[in-house]
């Protein structure tokens, strides 16, 4: 076991509301499809709104027309004048809530059922938190419904580790079974992942939010990289890939993030990873477990 | 090298040159806060040929003048339409009937005017591009190498040459894919990073730091044809258009204009590949 900070951090409240699915539009009422890399065309369903048959530990790959397949629910912040949404509480939503939180809805059908987060996915023009029901409390669940987020991980630190920690719960970081040796912290994870095959993300902001895409194109990378078995929310450790203050290349730096959405046919996108623990000196040491994904650590049942 | 370039539409598209903008400071990639300069605006000592880096809180640093147009649908098209090498003219100020010509295509265009015009230059002045360049294709490459964003007549004057049925390309230097950053699955329209947040002997390794604003560059592994993702054995030739970052993931961006899955470009160095002397614009330093 390691040793944390977990008695200090500020528990609080988010307000959110369940996304709406999105497509990429043309106007008013007309749909436009995206690009991929070959120069074809594809709608690109999977943004945002309740999927009912698509959950955290499912494949990254083989859904039709899907481009960036958020799993469970997709909860989108509030931006507007009122009690509770003050400017840059979207922000404060997307940038606080921690894989492990408690949701809980607050309006409708569902009103009083509890989800639990299970990834974050940051987009130009509306970022989204991912939320985990169980199948019964899906079918009570409207889009536009509010909920709240029982926010409790930001500021968590573990003592001896010489790197940040991010969007963790300090539950569900203690389900890791983490480890420090020699001063490197051992973080289970199914696959390493190198610098090169990480694409558009690059750049972004904070590794608090957003995400980073492995890319999931051309074919050949996909299988030189073995990312056929990519599941959502499965935990990944990126080589030379730094992503504290921002995300960029760092030579010798490790970072271990989660699958937040599925793959992308579109050039230098795929399955979007937001990270957990980075170290830019490497003081990481990723440990293959197979079975390293969101929905084992929080023992999430269909 | 011959192109179709007789048969490309070529037409009026207008711009204003943009006001610079940005607030406080914001955090590097290694935790410092920093003020940024240099995006937007007229440049008075910063143009084509000039190096990237070293500029004094530099961030992002545009050469040249930078300009948009406001109205999203006509942005939309002067996106599309205009390209590097362009010729541009003056439509309204002091410097009405100015001509010069785009250097890179960042948020914002950068354009290129000789030293006394750009004095005379006013912040929201209309300057008009003779937008030519789209669909663009090199005679016996139509099928293996996109051309993108590029004037015809700037891509002749490239010293480019047909050699064994590849196109040899002047650059001065070439890039590994796990270098590229910020802009990655992003549309042709807009650049992508050289990233310079990286370690001190990444950056002398790679030679970032001898970049110079409108450097012709070569980018290994990485197709720009349908957005810009990697691609193994695939080149990019692109040119150098903004400055160096000390946000994570940024740094100098290049503007991809030649593209190809196959071999059929090989870069060939020559430390004088910049649009510069190519639009007879920069005088090469005497050696």
């Amino acid at each position: 076991m390691v040793k944390t900070n977990k008695d200090k951090i500020i528990v609080q409240e988010l307000l959110g509301r369940i996304a709406p699915p999105t497509l990429s539009s043309g106007g008013p009422s007309a749909v436009i499809y995206v690009t991929t890399w070959d120069g074809k065309p594809k709608l690109g369903i999977g943004s945002g709104g309740i999927k009912y048959n698509v959950k955290v530990g499912d494949s990254c790959f083989g859904w039709p027309e899907a481009e960036y397949l958020e799993p469970g629910v997709a909860i989108a912040g509030i931006e507007e004048r009122g009690v509770g949404a003050a400017a840059g509480s979207a922000t404060a939503l997307y940038g606080l809530s921690c894989v492990g939180n408690e949701v809980q809805v607050l309006d409708g059908e569902g009103k009083g059922v509890k989800g639990v987060v299970t990834g974050k996915a940051g987009y130009i023009g509306g970022s989204h938190v991912i939320a985990h029901f169980s199948d019964e409390d899906l079918q009570k669940l409207t889009l536009g419904d509010r909920v709240r987020v029982r926010a409790e991980g930001v500021g968590l630190k573990i003592e001896g580790f010489d790197g940040g920690l991010f969007s963790m719960s300090p539950s569900f970081m203690d389900s890791l079974g983490l480890e420090l040796k020699n001063d490197e912290l051992v973080v289970p994870v199914v696959k390493e992942v190198p610098a090169y095959a990480m694409g558009s993300g690059v750049g972004g902001s904070a590794a608090l939010s957003g995400h980073w895409c492995i890319q999931s194109n051309p074919p050949e990378l996909v299988k030189e990289l073995g990312l056929e078995a990519l599941r959502l929310g499965d935990l990944v450790a990126c080589g030379d890939v730094l992503m504290h203050y921002g995300k960029g290349y760092y030579r010798g730096a490790v970072t271990v993030g989660i699958v937040a959405f599925g793959a992308s046919d579109q050039a230098g996108h795929g399955p979007g990873v937001f990270a957990i623990a980075s170290s830019k000196k490497g003081k990481i040491k990723p440990r293959i477990d197979l079975e390293a994904n969101v929905a084992k650590y929080l023992g999430l049942r269909r | 090298m011959k192109t179709n370039k007789d048969k490309l539409i070529k037409m009026a598209v207008m711009a204003e040159i943009v006001h610079p903008s940005g607030a406080g400071y914001s955090v590097d990639f290694d935790g410092m806060p920093r003020v940024g300069l240099g995006m937007y605006g007229v440049k008075y000592n910063v143009t084509v040929g000039d190096p990237i880096y070293g500029w004094e809180s530099g961030e992002h640093v545009e050469p040249g003048l930078s300009m948009r147009n406001s109205e999203p649908s006509q942005s939309a098209a002067l996106d599309v339409l205009a390209c590097i090498g362009n010729e541009v003219n003056v439509r309204t100020g002091d410097a009405r009937g100015a001509r010069g010509y785009i250097i890179g295509k960042h948020v914002s265009f950068l354009v290129w005017l000789n030293d006394e015009d750009q004095k005379k230059v006013n912040i929201g002045d209309k300057i008009q591009v003779k937008a030519w360049g789209v669909g663009l294709k090199v005679t016996g490459f139509e099928e293996n190498v996109k051309v993108n964003k590029i004037d015809p007549d700037l891509l002749e004057k490239m010293g480019i040459t047909v050699e064994n049925d590849k196109l040899v390309v002047p650059v001065v230097g070439e890039f590994p894919a796990y270098i590229m950053g910020s802009g990655y699955g992003m549309t042709l329209n807009v650049d992508y990073d050289i990233q310079t947040t990286c370690s001190e002997d990444v950056i002398d390794e790679l030679g970032i730091k001898k970049l110079r604003f409108g450097d012709i560059v070569a980018l290994k592994d990485q197709l720009s044809w349908w957005g810009h993702g990697y691609y193994k054995g695939a080149m990019s030739i692109g040119v150098v258009i903004h400055g160096w970052s000390y946000h994570a993931g940024h740094g100098p961006g290049v503007d991809t204009i030649l593209s190809t899955k196959s071999d059929r470009i090989v870069p060939k160095i020559d430390v004088d590949a910049n649009i510069g002397y190519y639009l007879g614009i920069k005088e090469k330093p005497k050696k």
